[in-house]
């Protein structure tokens, strides 16, 4: 399953949960992040402070110093794409109103033809709006936690860790 | 609706064309050492990327949605923060610049949003404290009327009374939790209003034009706006043509900032004959009690009778230095610049007291790590 995290948090979540070394090393899932989602977990300030630990993990994970590892952080900017995700960008753009991350990960999604990952409603309505407008059939985005029921469908994690993840949003 | 690669590179030739570049001095631009850079470019050998369009597209002067023309009905919303917005000089728009710096704000604007959703506060409409249900104006006057009457229900449904307003925007934030903020606008731009493609409203004042004492009448017309034509947008600009929208937000504005009752009330306390003996230091004095505009406060008072078209011309045409020499525009209270974020801090904290935003949601709205936020209860 090739997903694109759009959401610094989601890698919060699963550290909190204790989960983000199975998710890192799931051979089941293949990870994208871009750059701005990149440093956001590794250099901002909430996370930096409270997650130190997280963004090592990520710094590790992205430059393979572990050896089994899916997380892959991709240079948007300067990446190849095609027309039509060169055009969401752009017209995601102009709109103005996501955040960088979003902006980069909506794209990049539809690119790869990926699975867009957020946490934020907005941005799923606004992503599945401009994949259909492109013909897409299939939903590009789902939220983190419907993510997370695919990851118990899929024996990625297992009830319990599924029940920790709901209870963080209690 | 798509578009194919091949007109993007068509297009960037035809711009490139159009505006007298050679290939080598783009690819110089780019500082790019090998001449067939661009002609790669045009012609498909080198790949499109972010970067190269963004590196073209700033050389050449434009924005690099134009590349993408013929698909932008067909993605952008029909009523995003922009497109809502009507201009109200036929063939004003708002600079780049001036856009650019709103686009910055929108993010923000959404977090907001979601916060507000988060505590269950919804954004307060007209139909909240005014009952009128056709609203249909025949004329200026009418118009006028209906914003007063509209104000008028919006004091009495909050028990306001009639009393000045000292702070504009707390008051607005207060009780419609609608943000206002001071934006670096373009010079002939008064305010704007508008929601983005989530709904969310958001008043904007320029902190750049030369009357900054206006601002506070500006950022209520805005308001008025909100309530009479809340799926529209409107930015003003000092040369508008009147409309009947207008003429309702201006009313609207007029009451709830100078009430009659309280403007017949000071004149009676004050005990002379107002046609008469009516001076500049005596609306002076009402600007700095209602904290309103010389000029607005002028023309209300024409507008209430208290002064004739005469004296209304008479005082409409002093001088700033004249003003200035009765100690006027009052510099010791001016309009606080509010950041979005000083907003969705006392939403989040809102939400962290009743228990509606958990702590790990409201540090991601924030910035803040748990602790810091645990402090704002």
């Amino acid at each position: 399953m090739e997903i694109v995290v759009a959401d610094a948090n989601i890698f919060v979540y699963f550290f909190i949960t204790g989960l983000i070394n199975k998710i890192l090393n799931s051979s089941d899932l293949n990870i994208k992040i871009t750059q701005t989602v990149y440093r956001e977990l590794t250099n901002n300030y909430r996370i930096t402070t409270e997650y130190p630990m997280l963004s090592e993990i990520i710094i590790n994970a992205v430059h393979n110093i572990n050896a089994s590892n899916n997380l892959e952080c991709i240079d948007f900017n300067t990446r190849e794409l095609n027309v039509d995700a060169l055009n969401i960008y752009y017209h995601l753009d102009n709109r103005g109103n996501l955040d960088p991350g979003e902006l980069d990960s909506i794209p990049l999604a539809y690119d790869l033809n990926a699975i867009f990952v957020t946490n934020d409603n907005d941005a799923i309505v606004t992503a599945n709006e401009v994949a259909q407008n492109f013909g897409r059939m299939t939903p590009l985005a789902i939220s983190f936690l419907i993510f997370c029921e695919n990851l118990l469908e899929r024996n990625i994690i297992d009830k319990n860790e599924l029940e920790r993840i709901n209870a963080l949003f209690q | 609706m798509s578009i194919d690669e091949a007109t993007i590179r068509r297009r960037l030739k035809e711009i490139r064309k159009n505006l007298g570049f050679t290939e080598n001095e783009v690819a110089k631009k780019l500082g790019k050492t090998y001449n067939s850079y661009v002609s790669k470019i045009e012609n498909g050998q080198q790949k499109l990327n972010i970067d190269i369009i963004n590196e073209l597209t700033k050389i050449y002067n434009i924005e690099p949605i134009t590349l993408f023309q013929e698909s932008v009905h067909a993605l952008s919303k029909p009523k995003d923060f922009f497109s809502r917005a009507e201009f109200r000089a036929d063939s004003r728009l708002l600079s780049e610049n001036s856009k650019n710096r709103i686009k910055a704000l929108l993010p923000s604007l959404r977090k907001l949003g979601k916060a507000m959703k988060a505590i269950g506060q919804p954004y307060l409409q007209l139909t909240d404290f005014y009952s009128r249900k056709h609203i249909n104006p025949q004329s200026a006057i009418e118009a006028k009327k209906i914003g007063q009457e509209a104000a008028r229900a919006f004091r009495a449904k909050y028990n306001i009374g009639s009393d000045p307003i000292a702070n504009i925007q707390s008051f607005i934030w207060q009780y419609t939790k609608i943000p206002v903020c001071g934006i670096e606008l373009d010079r002939e731009c008064w305010g704007f209003y508008s929601k983005d493609n989530f709904d969310n409203p958001l008043i904007l004042y320029s902190t750049d034009h030369p009357f900054q004492e206006r601002n506070v009448f500006t950022i209520v017309h805005e308001l008025g706006h909100h309530f009479f034509n809340p799926n529209e947008g409107h930015a003003d600009f000092n040369d508008d043509n009147q409309t009947l929208n207008e003429s309702i937000a201006d009313g609207f504005a007029q009451e709830l900032l100078v009430p009659t009752q309280s403007l017949n009330e000071f004149f009676e306390n004050k005990g002379f004959d107002v046609l008469n003996e009516l001076k500049s230091r005596h609306i002076i004095e009402l600007c700095q009690y209602f904290n309103v505009s010389f000029r607005m406060m002028a023309y209300i008072l024409y507008l209430q009778r208290k002064i004739n078209l005469e004296g209304y011309h008479k005082f409409k045409v002093l001088r700033k230095s004249d003003l200035e020499r009765l100690n006027y525009p009052n510099k010791e209270n001016p309009l606080q610049t509010i950041e979005l974020t000083v907003y969705l801090r006392d939403v989040v904290a809102t939400g962290l007291r009743k228990g509606t935003i958990n702590s790990l949601l409201a540090s991601e709205m924030l910035n803040m790590t748990t602790k810091e936020v645990e402090a704002l209860i």
